[in-house]
């Protein structure tokens, strides 16, 4: 009995283990450009190390490589603190140097958050510079809502980009208002 | 001690068991959702497009889940008027290669003149079309009815 339990135990610490592991080496593949947007040059590539692979595999199945896309993704505002559906974000930036972008507001679960106006993202479509608010009720303005509880995150692609050094690039301030309590 | 080497064995195990299969295992699920060699054309993106995570909401995709077992698949190409890309990814996942002239691509698991080597005997092709405007929308669905993805029998 007890050999059958200590045997229990240690498949369930291995399984907390491997899932640890997973967690702790996935950001470490990945590049904090700053407090904001993380991004990593193997995307979608046949370089990318197995970690990069599962984790683009997880949140962004069939991305593009480099040579046609870069993508940020933010799951952070500019102040290092957690996206949250409760509060109200301002996203500014200059024009950024691809053929077009786009800046996405997927939920927790990656998937876009239902919105009878269909706002799901702002692209050069729709502006030249970078300036629009994300909250969880209706912004004048171009906005973006958010989902109705948890967290989300922001994907910016940048398709054909004229510039491919990111450390050139400046990318997009999240800057947090209010929240509601 | 033996247990807790074990558990540390089998974590290891377990660990890159999972970070090297679960590409593959993604992948496979979003190819048995159609027939093989088969061009499948979405509808424009919203918050119910749910088959592959972090859609993007200004892209019309079609996508053919290829199979290279029995033969050579003919991708073919159609002309759009505004940024388009045809990507071919591995059953890994990995994007091998991403076409933009419009002509057919001939796709083969042997090393041939004129065709692309995929890494695998499977993969997807995905074709993205922007959508930005209504007019985009009509030109783009006529593009997605003529792209095509053929298998061809083995000579």
């Amino acid at each position: 009995m007890k050999t059958v339990l200590y045997s229990v135990a240690s498949v369930l610490a291995a399984c907390v283990v491997a899932i640890a592991g997973y967690f702790l080496m996935v950001p470490k593949s990945f590049l904090q450009l700053d407090k904001a947007w993380s991004y990593s040059q193997y995307t979608g590539g046949e370089n990318a190390n197995p970690y990069i692979r599962a984790h683009v595999a997880r949140t962004g199945l069939l991305a593009l490589n480099q040579s046609e896309a870069i993508y940020f993704v933010a799951n952070f505002d500019s102040d290092g603190e957690k996206l949250s559906s409760k509060c109200v974000y301002k996203v500014v930036g200059g024009e950024l140097p691809a053929k077009w972008w786009s800046i996405t507001l997927y939920g927790d679960d990656n998937f876009l958050v239902p919105s009878p106006q269909k706002l799901y993202a702002v692209s050069n479509a729709m502006q030249k510079d970078v300036n629009f608010s994300i909250a969880p009720t209706e912004k004048t303005g171009l906005w973006l809502p958010t989902p109705s509880k948890g967290g989300f995150n922001l994907l910016l692609r940048l398709y054909q980009p004229s510039e491919k050094d990111v450390s050139k690039l400046k990318l997009p301030k999240i800057m947090k208002g209010g929240c509601a309590s | 001690m033996k247990y807790i080497i074990s558990t540390l064995v089998l974590a290891a195990i377990m660990h890159f068991g999972a970070v090297y299969s679960l590409p593959y295992v993604i992948m496979t699920r979003v190819m048995s959702r159609a027939p093989a060699n088969v061009m499948q054309h979405s509808l424009p993106t919203d918050a119910a497009s749910r088959a592959i995570v972090k859609p993007a909401p200004d892209l019309l995709y079609s996508l053919c889940s290829y199979d290279l077992s029995k033969g050579d698949v003919k991708v073919t190409v159609a002309p759009y008027h505004t940024y388009w890309s045809v990507g071919f990814y591995a059953a890994n996942s990995d994007n091998f290669h991403i076409s933009k002239e419009v002509k057919p691509i001939l796709l083969s698991i042997d090393k041939k003149q004129g065709a692309l080597q995929s890494p695998s005997n499977k993969g997807i092709v995905l074709f993205r079309f922007l959508v930005q405007n209504a007019d985009d929308l009509e030109k783009a669905k006529i593009a997605q009815k003529e792209v095509k993805c053929d298998e061809l029998a083995r000579l």
